[in-house]
This record gives structure tokens, C-alpha cells and sequence, in this order.
């Protein structure tokens, strides 16, 4: 079971995701947290993978998902501190274009100025 | 657009109707037909049937009499041919019997108007043709003639004449015979009209079928394609349908020439794309107020549906009217071409720059409203603000302390050497305090801009923890705090920064004086593992951080969010500086605490040696 941390930098939500994507209750709870925390930060997100080790494809599409609300936005979907598993996932799948990686939270809250 | 005939006027259902009683009639014709020609072909064969029967009984019965009369001559009787020849007529078969001989000389006969002779001539004489069997049928009076020959001797013969009552035509056959024949008729007349009918029909159908066939082959051009349309309904309907293929298609081409048209801007890219993918809002509205165009972020700022709002009143998306007021002294051609101000927007805490802008295309005017998000730019700049306060109280603060222990030095001369030489302490003091400031304010410049580097030398960590007593000594003491350093007997030599870890340690220590009330005490314990990495600890019986906070200290300008605090200057800088510098040497600081029971800042460095040697 998955756990969450959010907090608020300036203006900016960061979404921390503790533990991994791992079932398909995982990927809709994760989906519906970041959907939620988009409509009201009106796109000003980060999410923080520091804790988030691995994505199933349940995952991995709910990454996807969270970029394309994202891009409704004209955001991208800025993640921060990914894992080698992770991004390994991610350029495999050939999603890597969805994404706007950061190595760190402030670097990627500071894009938003 | 041309009316389906079939659905528009129920008259035009007429056809179809028409059709089927043509197909009927033409079943029925047939069957007519059929019954009548067979019914006359099979009467015709039973009257012949009887016909030939007739004469087969004539012609046998004459042979029959003629033996009898060949005998009865042999014998010389003629009243037994008399007879014979009355029996014979009086069977019915026969209007009249004649034996004739020589030329033509009768010798006996029924009828009783002839001549015949008493008695057998003498001579026969010799007839001028010889007699021969033949028959003779007169269609006239329908009366068969049978010509028998008779053998009287080896020279002497004769004939029997018969002719036969008329042959039966089997009574009313003829009258079912007609009837037959009127049937077919009948049948055959409404056969050609069915026929006729349904190739009526057909015409257009047919006429269809071929424009499809040629459109089939590749021919498309509706004039070639189109039928007369004095075909009937099915040809002017199918004429329509080829009318609106044309119509169609010319607007499928418009819409594509006006895609072309739009889509040749912007390195080959949609312009509305484009302007889709931006991450600021953006709305186009025309003299009218009217929506023409507006972009994703724009729909979520206004909270609006950007693929239902292209049309509608802006006032239905801005129904507390922040912009329209704007929009509408932007699109009179007497304001100003540009418009820049910012909006709060209350329902979701965001900043926006809003820049409305004029713009005239050929008789058009337009209004552009751009939507920059700059609610992070505003906490930056509230940040920044707030730095610089902090800070220059922070600076303030020492500089006063100096200009203070100067002047009281300067004033107290060379007579009071003791409270001289405690004032230069103070100065000296302070002027570090100074420094540090002044070297955090650096190191904040140099992480913003990526630039902070660390020198690293053999450093004795002995001598920079004497210093950090001595520095921090007279303040814990001022603030009644006990103050304890617990240093390892022996310290080894580490490879790191000097100055950038003495930083680090500072702040540390600086944070616990600042937030620990009067009475506590400070805990500074270092320690080395076999490994000669340092470990050191800062225990302090302070306020404590709530678990919230305790994960954002270490951000740049953060302070946690207690109210104990806000009374404490600070610029927020001091634990992200010091983490940032523990990284660059290769370990970090972690923080355990609790509201009101304190807290510990752990400082981990590894070995100098086992850096050098990942560095190898």
C-alpha cells in the first residue's frame, strides 16, 4: 500500500509517492491524488520519485495519463530524483518524451519562475 | 437540398406499386398463355386422334365388304352384293356404296336414284386406268372416299366406291378449342403489356445501372453520370444524389484548402496547435466579446472547457467580470494598444499577468489576453523580500554591536584595559558573526548559480572545533546557556573544505543558540568510526520541529512555520547551505526532534581517505 507526502513550495505542489507502483489499486490511487493536486495547484506540480522505486504498467500508464492532463495545462509533467529502475522503465517504453526530469525538487519548482 | 421523392410525396410510392401489378400481370399473362396453347394443342390432338381412328374403322370395314363382295361375285349373286352393300349404309358409316366396273359403269349401288342392272353383266369389259386402292377426303363436306378394287377373275375387275358419312368432329370439341385459343391470346396480348410495362419501368433502373457501371470503370464526372430525368422520380432522385456528391465534395475541399491555409505557418505546425501548447493562457475575443479562440491554460485558469467555449460570450467563462473590463477598453480604437496588470484569482490562489493587447487585421479588430501564471514568481519575490529584511536585520544587528563596543573602547581611552579588551573581543566577535552572514549571502549567490565548489586540504578538525568553542562561548554564556563540547581525545587528519565545513558546523550551532530558551543546554559531540569518517552531533533542548517541517528546513529561504519563531530573526538559508555543503563532501545532515523536546542535527562526513580514493 502506497503513501503519500505532499507538500507546498511557493506556489508549487511537490507530490512525493512513498513505496512502488506495484498493482492496479496502487496506479488509480496515485492517479487520482496527482489529478486532484493538479486541478488545484492549476498545473504548478512536481512529482517527486525519491521514494518511488518501481511502476508496473498500471503505473507507468498513469504516469502517462498525469502528463497528457498535464500538457491540457501546457505543463509538462516535471519529475525529480528518478530512480535508475524508473527511468530505466521509461526509456524502454519510449515515454521519455512525456516527461521533464529534474535531478532535484528545487530545481524543478524553480522552472515553474 | 433536393427532396427524396420517395419519402416527400406519397403519390411517388405509385411506382413501386406499379411495378408489382406490371410483374403480376405478366404472371398471369403467362400462365394464359400456357393454359390456352395447351389446352388447344391437346384438343387439336384428340380431334385428329378420332379423325384417324375413323377412317382406320372405314377403311377396314370397306375391306371387309369387299372381300364378301369379291365372293359373293364369284358366286354370281347379286342380290347378296345388294345386300351386303344396304347393311353397310345401314351401319351409318356410309352415304353411299358403288360397285362400279369398266367405264365407269355402276353395278350395283345404294343410291336409289342410279341405274343398276338385274343381273351380273357377261362381260366386264376392261376399264381405261386400272382400279387401284385410294382414298380421298373432301374437307368441304368433311367426307372421306374409299376406293376398294375386286378381283372377280384374273381379268375381270371392278370398284367399290364408298363415300363416308361426314367424319364426327367430336361435337362442342371446337368450342373449347376456341376458348383455348382466345386464352393464349388473351395471354400473349397481356404478356406484351406486362413486358411493355416493365421495361417502362426498368428504363431508369437501367439507365442507373449504367451511370454506375461507367462510374464503376472510372468515369466520375457527374455530367457524364447523369441520367434524363424524364426516366421518372428514381432518375431525378439518383440526379440529386449526384448533385449533392458535388456539393459535398467542393466543401470537403474548401475545408481542406482552409486547413492548408491555416496550417502553412509556424514551420509547417497548426498556428492554434501552437498556440494550444502554451503553458500561458491565451484568449482571442472579437469586437463582440465573442470567444474566437482559447488555449488549454487559459480554460484552466478561467475555469472554463476550452473545446465548448470557441463561440460563446466571454462573459459566460469571466462571470465576475476581472477581464472583460479590460477587454473592452482594449478593443476601442481611441485606448491604448497594450494593456498590462496582474489579477488574484481567489478560487485557486494563483497570480496572473494579464496582458491584453489590440490587434487590427484588415477591417477586423481582435483582442488578445495573455494569462501568465506568476504565482510562483510572486512567493519568489515575497521570499526574496523577505530574505532581504531578514538579512539586513541580520546584518544590522552586529554592525550596531561593533559601532557600540568602538565607541565605548574610544571613549573609555587606555585607562580601563580590561573593558577595552572585552570590547575588541565583542568586535571581533561580532565581526565574525558579520562574516558568516556575508559568507552564507555568498554561498546562497553561488547556489543559485551553480557555482559552489569545495577546496579540499588535509584539515585538523581540532583546531576548527577550539574555534567553535571560542566563538560561541561568550553568546551561550550571555544567553544562559550551558554549552559542551564532547571531542574525541584524538582527532585525525580529514580531507575536506576547511572553511566551507566550519561554515556547515556554524550554523548548526548558531541555530541551536538561536532557538534554545535561556537554561538549556547545547550538546556538540564529535566522532570518528574506524573509517576516520566524522560524525557530528548538535543536541539541543530547544523548541523542537514539528515532523511537518522537519522535511522542509533545509530548503533555501525556509523557516518552519511556528509561531515561537517569528520573534527570532533568520534568513532561512542557514540549513540548506550546510546540507548543500555536506553533499559536496560527500555526506549529508539529518535531523531528529520533537515539538518543546529538542532536536539533533546529525553532520556526516566520510573519510577523507575513501573520497580520495573514489575521486582516483
Amino acid at each position: 500500500m502506497m503513501t503519500f507526502d505532499q507538500q507546498s513550495i511557493g506556489a508549487v505542489t511537490v507530490l512525493r509517492p512513498i513505496g512502488p507502483v506495484a498493482n492496479a489499486e496502487d496506479a488509480v490511487q496515485f492517479q487520482e491524488q496527482s489529478t486532484n493536486l493538479i486541478r488545484s495547484s492549476l498545473g504548478r506540480f512536481v512529482l517527486d520519485a525519491t521514494e518511488l522505486s518501481y511502476v508496473d504498467s498500471a503505473g507507468l500508464e498513469a504516469l502517462v495519463d498525469i502528463a497528457d492532463k498535464l500538457n491540457a495545462f501546457g505543463q509538462a509533467l516535471k519529475i525529480c530524483a528518478m530512480g535508475e529502475t524508473l527511468a530505466e522503465t521509461i526509456r524502454v517504453t519510449q515515454t521519455t518524451g512525456s516527461f521533464e526530469p529534474f535531478d532535484q525538487v528545487q530545481d524543478a519548482v524553480r522552472s515553474y519562475r | 437540398m433536393p427532396a427524396w421523392p420517395f419519402k416527400a410525396d406519397r403519390s411517388t410510392r405509385v411506382p413501386s406499386v406499379a411495378s408489382i401489378s406490371s410483374w403480376m400481370l405478366l404472371v398471369i399473362a403467362v400462365i394464359a398463355l400456357f393454359v390456352g396453347s395447351f389446352s388447344w394443342y391437346t384438343l387439336s390432338q384428340i380431334r385428329n386422334e378420332s379423325k384417324t381412328q375413323q377412317i382406320t374403322a372405314l377403311t377396314k370395314n370397306i375391306e371387309l365388304i369387299a372381300s364378301q363382295t369379291e365372293l359373293a361375285l364369284q358366286d354370281n349373286d347379286l342380290p347378296r352384293i345388294r345386300r351386303l352393300l344396304l347393311d353397310a349404309q345401314i351401319t351409318g358409316l356410309y352415304h353411299n356404296l358403288t360397285i362400279q366396273y369398266a367405264n365407269d359403269q355402276i353395278l350395283v349401288s345404294t343410291d336409289l336414284g342410279q341405274v343398276y342392272r338385274d343381273a351380273l353383266p357377261t362381260s366386264w369389259g376392261k376399264a381405261a386406268t386400272p382400279f387401284e386402292r385410294k382414298s380421298r377426303f373432301d374437307p368441304t363436306i368433311n367426307q372421306l372416299t374409299l376406293y376398294e378394287p375386286l378381283q372377280i377373275s384374273q381379268n375381270e375387275h371392278a370398284i367399290i366406291i364408298a363415300e363416308s358419312m361426314p367424319i364426327s368432329q367430336l361435337g362442342l370439341l371446337w368450342r373449347f378449342e376456341l376458348a383455348s385459343m382466345i386464352t393464349g391470346f388473351c395471354g400473349l396480348i397481356l404478356g406484351l403489356l406486362a413486358w411493355f410495362q416493365i421495361r417502362q419501368r426498368s428504363a431508369p433502373l437501367l439507365a442507373i445501372r449504367s451511370a454506375l457501371f461507367q462510374y464503376a470503370q472510372g468515369t466520375t464526372s457527374t455530367q457524364s453520370l447523369l441520367v434524363s430525368s424524364n426516366l421518372g422520380p428514381e432518375a431525378k432522385t439518383f440526379n440529386n444524389l449526384l448533385q449533392e456528391r458535388d456539393t459535398l465534395t467542393s466543401r470537403i475541399a474548401l475545408m481542406d484548402c482552409e486547413h492548408a491555409i491555416t496550417s502553412v505557418s509556424a514551420d509547417s505546425f497548426g498556428l492554434s496547435s501552437v498556440c494550444a501548447s502554451l503553458s500561458q493562457g491565451m484568449i482571442v475575443l472579437d469586437t463582440n466579446l465573442n470567444i474566437q479562440f482559447i488555449n488549454g491554460s487559459a480554460s484552466a485558469y478561467l475555469n472554463a472547457d476550452s473545446s465548448t467555449s470557441v463561440g460563446k460570450a466571454f462573459s459566460a467563462i469571466d462571470p465576475d467580470s476581472i477581464l472583460i473590463p479590460s477587454a473592452t477598453r482594449i478593443l476601442n480604437p481611441d485606448a491604448p494598444r497594450r494593456q498590462v496588470f496582474d489579477i488574484e484569482l481567489d478560487h485557486c490562489a494563483t497570480f496572473l499577468r494579464v496582458t491584453c493587447s489590440r490587434i487590427v487585421r484588415d477591417q477586423d479588430t481582435l483582442c488578445l489576453i495573455f494569462l501568465e501564471d506568476i504565482t510562483q514568481q510572486r512567493h519568489a519575490d515575497d521570499s526574496l523580500n523577505s530574505f532581504i529584511a531578514q538579512t539586513t536585520h541580520e546584518l544590522r544587528t552586529p554592525l550596531t554591536n561593533i559601532r557600540l563596543f568602538a565607541e565605548e573602547a574610544i571613549d573609555a581611552g587606555t585607562d580601563d584595559e580590561e573593558f577595552r579588551s572585552n570590547a575588541f573581543n565583542m568586535i571581533n566577535s561580532e565581526s565574525r558573526r558579520l562574516e558568516r552572514l556575508v559568507s552564507d549571502m555568498l554561498s546562497v549567490s553561488e547556489l543559485e548559480a551553480g557555482s559552489m565548489q569545495i577546496r579540499r586540504d588535509t584539515v585538523r578538525p581540532e583546531a576548527m572545533f577550539e574555534e567553535l568553542q571560542r566563538d560561541y562561548a561568550p553568546q551561550a554564556d550571555a544567553k544562559g546557556i550551558k554549552l559542551a563540547f564532547e571531542l574525541p581525545p584524538k582527532f585525525p587528519s580529514i580531507d575536506a573544505d576547511r572553511d566551507r565545513l566550519g561554515q556547515a558546523i556554524h550554523n548548526l550551532i548558531g541555530n541551536a543558540l538561536k532557538y534554545t530558551p535561556s537554561k538549556g543546554t547545547i550538546t556538540v559531540t564529535v566522532e570518528f568510526d574506524p573509517a576516520d569518517a566524522m560524525t557530528v552531533r548538535v543536541e539541543d533542548t530547544g523548541i523542537g520541529i514539528s515532523h511537518e517541517d522537519q522535511s522542509r528546513i533545509f530548503e533555501r529561504f525556509c523557516r518552519a512555520n511556528d509561531s515561537r519563531i517569528e520573534s527570532i530573526s533568520g534568513t532561512g538559508l542557514g540549513l540548506a547551505i550546510s546540507q548543500e555543503i555536506a553533499k559536496m563532501h560527500g555526506g549529508q545532515i539529518v535531523v531528529e526532534s520533537e515539538l518543546d523536546q529538542g532536536s539533533t542535527f546529525i553532520l556526516t562526513i566520510p573519510s577523507g581517505r575513501s573520497i580520495t580514493a573514489k575521486a582516483a
